[in-house]
């Protein structure tokens, strides 16, 4: 399984990236499930954006941070090999009890 | 945008293929998203010569042409104006699927001649929209080979996304731009020259701009002997492969500018502009324009429309108007190259439903610099088709333009964000690279290193402090070359008590026999309505949500009930017999309602005023902000129809006892002592329902409810059982956990009593029971119930409950005198009290 780092966008970061996985369905080759391109987005992050620490009273200028978010469904989506993320909302006792 | 790779060669020098391209520009940040080979419509077409035509014996309009497709000749039938030998024509064989026909070519006769192909035109091979003729194809086509392979049009394209703040990447200048920067090579910008002819542009129009908000800068150019006839190869070919058809000469051209510098324009018949006049302005409410597409479109004063001296003539940003289109008939263009408040683009294309090119560009914020420059880049090309472009412009923009932008970047700041030790010449290389001029201070302090000056091109509005800088340098030094070190010092974490705290209840829960679920945490309270809850009742004052993005989501949700009947019906609609389900969750609740009776204030969250130093928006939130806690919701139901049978036993329904025990068993595991009492709670079954509360070190908090679903409410619900429900308030339970103190079990026999004991109907047993313990006397080790009797045997108006007293002493055994002793006591005592033995 690889794993890349790579330079992104958000608004609320600066600098951005994202770090994607090869993609399980087709193990990197290109697929539906990747869009062809081999790789899953698998979650986004960043150092915190200098204007946002100010908009909650911090100075950028004595703090720096960062902050990361991964799609906890969308992980274990492709861990188990569920297809449709409504499973996991609908409650269908003989689904959750798989697990 | 679509970016074909010989295009992007066109401006920078790169020897690398479409998928080693990609990888490098991935790296630097710019999101490739696919990599396409075009021209898969044009699969089976050949490019043919026509050696010779003749008339068709029986038809006076079709013309018969022998075509050589290399090594063989055609018999091909036509009624194109302009077939004549020599020409090169697109030849579908037969057994072509042709998308622009919806068919599959085959061999046909016609009044007795054969057809072998079809020469099609350009609106038919599905790359322009000429239909006049056939399609006339460069030399390059020469007969035989494939249409797309000989035309360029099978090249490889790059499917590249551009960020919100990036609209440079939405033009191949601006790409180009990344890729020589990447690469480390030089950018070949287009000519933007032309020859200027003998009139004047100031002279031929004018144009009146009412808010340099809405419309930062204008710029018009006039354009005489307007070119008519196919544009030249190179130009169509691009345009294909950037996923666009060719139209006309001065369209195509338009469009070449944008997909090349990003810059929209718009081409105007000028003598269809009453008084030759552009005025931008706001529509005024119940004008009209038909646009290009044919829709007749009524606007408003929210719209920016580009009207003449009358009526609007187009819809800035997003679309032309048909009345001042540019025809074949046309011998004036007025050229619009302008710049539109992004925003405003935005919110039109958005109301609308309408997103075009132009607009995907506006809509981002397009430099002013960027108008003037796609004005002489598009003169360039079309008087390069021999159009003839009157001198100077009308150019009108704010007097006080944009001031450049300069910013001072200290390499220890960007270190610092970076975690890298990069020397101040590392810093400037990639910046350089980039198209910004930088300067070092001339006088840098003792010890510091020198800062740069940046001078931020006119194209990197997105570029405005330090760090937007630090990032450039990051992406082009590659975020692979970072050192990945962990933090020098991490304090230790913990977990925040209600954190753990939930994580104790789930497994307790659990262990009772429930299954977690996870339902959503916005809801609508309209799904509570079958329960006939009051307007004012608590789960319908819900916090609403200003944008929500479906009905059903409508509000932040004031209980866990919705989602666990939401869960139980689902189930059950499953012929699901069995539902066992709990869910710990938060609820919200508006700001500074009372919750039974206490003040409102939200578990661990201080009630004092935001910070003053905050900025005025974030400020005004905090009165927004909803109160939370923490919930643990049940939900119990069996319906013994749709139940598994089993072998040793029969299934009966849950009644309110099994929800009783299974609360009970939680809470004991959590070490929670629990009280009950009976009650009437709306929603629910009248004489089923209690309020709970919890006792600890002579404190009592309301802890939650429990009770039967309400039998009109399960019948509008189509349960097809009794649906039991509870909620507990877990942030009123946390400190309620009592300590255990271990008590030796005692070592001497115990003496057992049972009591039948005659009660009033209305006592409930845990007043009973807690009667017996308080006036048992400290022998008394443990009170049980094991009997509860109603019927002929008692008096009416009581019942008969079965009472277990465990007495035992810890240093000796008891005697029968002892027992009997305190059974005599407990007895008159509970008389006084209204119980009498049986």
């Amino acid at each position: 399984l690889q794993v890349r780092f790579r330079p992104s966008y958000f608004p609320f970061t600066e600098p951005s990236a994202e770090v994607d996985m090869s993609c399980v369905n087709c193990d990197g080759s290109g697929c539906r499930v990747c869009s062809y391109t081999g790789w899953l987005e698998i979650l986004g992050c960043g150092m915190v954006h200098p204007q946002v620490l100010r908009n909650v009273g911090y100075d950028p200028q004595r703090y720096t941070g960062f902050a990361w978010g991964m799609g906890v469904e969308r992980i274990t989506m492709l861990r188990y090999g569920i297809d449709d993320i409504r499973l996991l909302f609908e409650n269908d006792l003989r689904f959750l009890r798989q697990f | 945008m679509r970016l074909p790779l010989i295009w992007l060669r066109d401006l920078v020098e790169t020897e690398l293929d479409a998928s080693p391209l990609a990888d490098r520009l991935v790296a630097a940040g710019i999101p490739v998203e696919g990599i396409e080979r075009a021209g898969h419509e044009l699969a089976g077409l050949v490019c043919g010569v026509i050696e010779a035509v003749e008339r068709h014996p029986h038809s006076t309009h079709l013309l018969v042409a022998r075509v050589d497709v290399g090594g063989r000749s055609l018999q091909v039938l036509t009624g194109a104006p302009n077939t004549r030998p020599g020409l090169r024509v697109a030849v579908a064989p037969a057994g072509v699927y042709v998308a622009g026909l919806k068919r599959v070519v085959q061999a046909q006769e016609m009044g007795g001649m054969r057809s072998e192909a079809v020469l099609l035109s350009q609106k038919e091979a599905g790359v322009g929209e000429d239909e006049s003729g056939l399609w006339e194809l460069p030399p390059e086509a020469l007969a035989g080979a494939s249409l797309a392979e000989a035309l360029g049009l099978d090249d490889e394209v790059l499917e590249v996304a551009a960020y919100p703040n990036r609209p440079d990447w939405m033009g191949v200048v601006g790409l180009a731009r990344e890729v020589a920067a990447v690469l480390g090579r030089p950018l070949r910008l287009p000519a933007v020259d032309y020859p200027a002819g003998p009139e004047r542009a100031d002279e031929l129009c004018d144009v009146e701009i009412a808010s340099f908000d809405d419309c930062p800068r204008y710029v018009a150019r006039i354009i005489h002997a307007v070119p008519q006839g196919p544009v030249p190869w190179w130009i169509a070919r691009r345009l294909y492969l950037a996923g666009m058809r060719t139209i006309s000469p001065v369209v195509d051209g338009t469009n070449y500018v944008m997909l090349e510098a990003g810059q929209p324009l718009h081409a105007f018949d000028l003598e269809r502009l009453a008084g030759r006049r552009i005025v931008v302005r706001r529509a005024r409410d119940g004008e009209r324009i038909t646009t290009l597409d044919g829709q007749e479109r009524t606007l408003d004063a929210s719209m920016l429309v580009i009207a003449d001296a009358e009526r609007p003539q187009a819809r800035a940003g997003l679309m032309g108007g048909a009345a001042s289109e540019v025809s074949p008939t046309t011998r004036v263009v007025l050229l619009e190259s302008a710049t539109f408040h992004g925003a405003l683009i935005r919110r039109t294309s958005r109301r609308l439903g309408l997103r075009t090119e132009a607009s995907a560009r506006f809509e981002r914020g397009l430099p002013p610099s960027l108008a003037e420059w796609g004005s002489r880049r598009a003169c360039h090309l079309l008087a390069s088709l021999g159009a003839r472009v009157a001198a100077g412009s009308v150019d009108r923009r704010r007097e006080d333009d944009e001031a450049p932008v300069s910013i001072s970047l200290r390499p220890e700041r960007v270190n610092r964000v970076l975690g890298t030790q990069l020397t101040e010449a590392a810093i400037a290389e990639p910046l350089v690279r980039l198209g910004m001029e930088v300067q070092f201070e001339d006088d840098p302090e003792e010890g510091r290193a020198r800062r740069l000056q940046v001078r931020v091109p006119a194209w990197r509005r997105d570029l405005q402090e330090e760090d937007d800088l630090a990032e450039e340098v990051a992406r082009l030094y590659g975020y692979d070359r970072i050192p990945t070190p962990l933090p020098a010092s991490i304090a230790a974490g913990r977990i925040p008590p209600e954190v753990d705290w939930a994580w104790q209840v789930r497994p307790a829960l659990t262990a009772a026999g429930l299954d977690e679920v996870i339902t959503y945490s916005f809801f609508s309270p309209a799904e509570l309505e079958p329960l006939g809850l009051p307007a004012d009742h608590e789960w319908m004052r819900a916090v609403a949500i200003a944008n929500p993005l479906a009905e059903e989501s409508s509000h932040l949700r004031t209980t866990l009930v919705a989602g666990l009947l939401r869960g139980a019906r689902l189930n059950a609609s499953r012929r699901q017999g069995i539902v066992r389900i709990f869910e710990v969750g938060r609820v919200f609740r508006p700001r500074g309602e009372a919750r039974d009776g206490r003040a409102a204030t939200g578990a661990g969250q201080a009630e004092a005023a935001p910070p003053a130093h905050l900025p005025a928006e974030v400020r005004a939130l905090e009165g927004l902000r909803p109160e939370e806690r923490l919930l643990a919701g049940i939900a119990m139901m069996l319906v013994p129809a749709a139940a598994p049978r089993q072998w040793y036993e029969g299934v009966r329904a849950y009644d309110f006892y099994d929800l009783k025990g299974v609360l009970e068993a939680a809470a004991d595991r959590l070490g929670i002592a629990l009280e009950w009492q009976p009650t009437e709670l709306e929603g629910l079954h009248p004489g089923r329902a209690a309020r709970i509360r919890a006792t600890a070190d002579g404190r009592r908090v309301v802890a939650g409810w429990a009770g039967e679903l309400h039998p009109e409410a399960a019948e509008r619900l189509d349960l097809p059982g009794r649906l039991y429900l509870a909620e507990l308030d877990l942030d009123a339970l946390r400190p309620m956990r009592r300590e255990v103190t271990a008590r030796t079990p005692g070592r001497f026999p115990a003496v057992q009593r049972d009591l039948a004991l005659l009660v009033p109907l209305d006592m409930p047993a845990s007043r009973v029971l807690d009667l017996v313990r308080s006036h048992a006397g400290s022998l008394a080790e443990e009170v049980r119930l094991f009997d509860a009797y109603v019927g002929p045997h008692v008096p009416e108006g009581t019942r008969s409950l079965g009472i277990t007293v465990v007495y035992r002493a810890p240093d000796r055994t008891l005697s029968d005198e002892e027992v009997d002793a305190a059974r005599q006591a407990l007895l008159q005592r509970l008389e006084a009290e209204g119980i009498r033995l049986r």
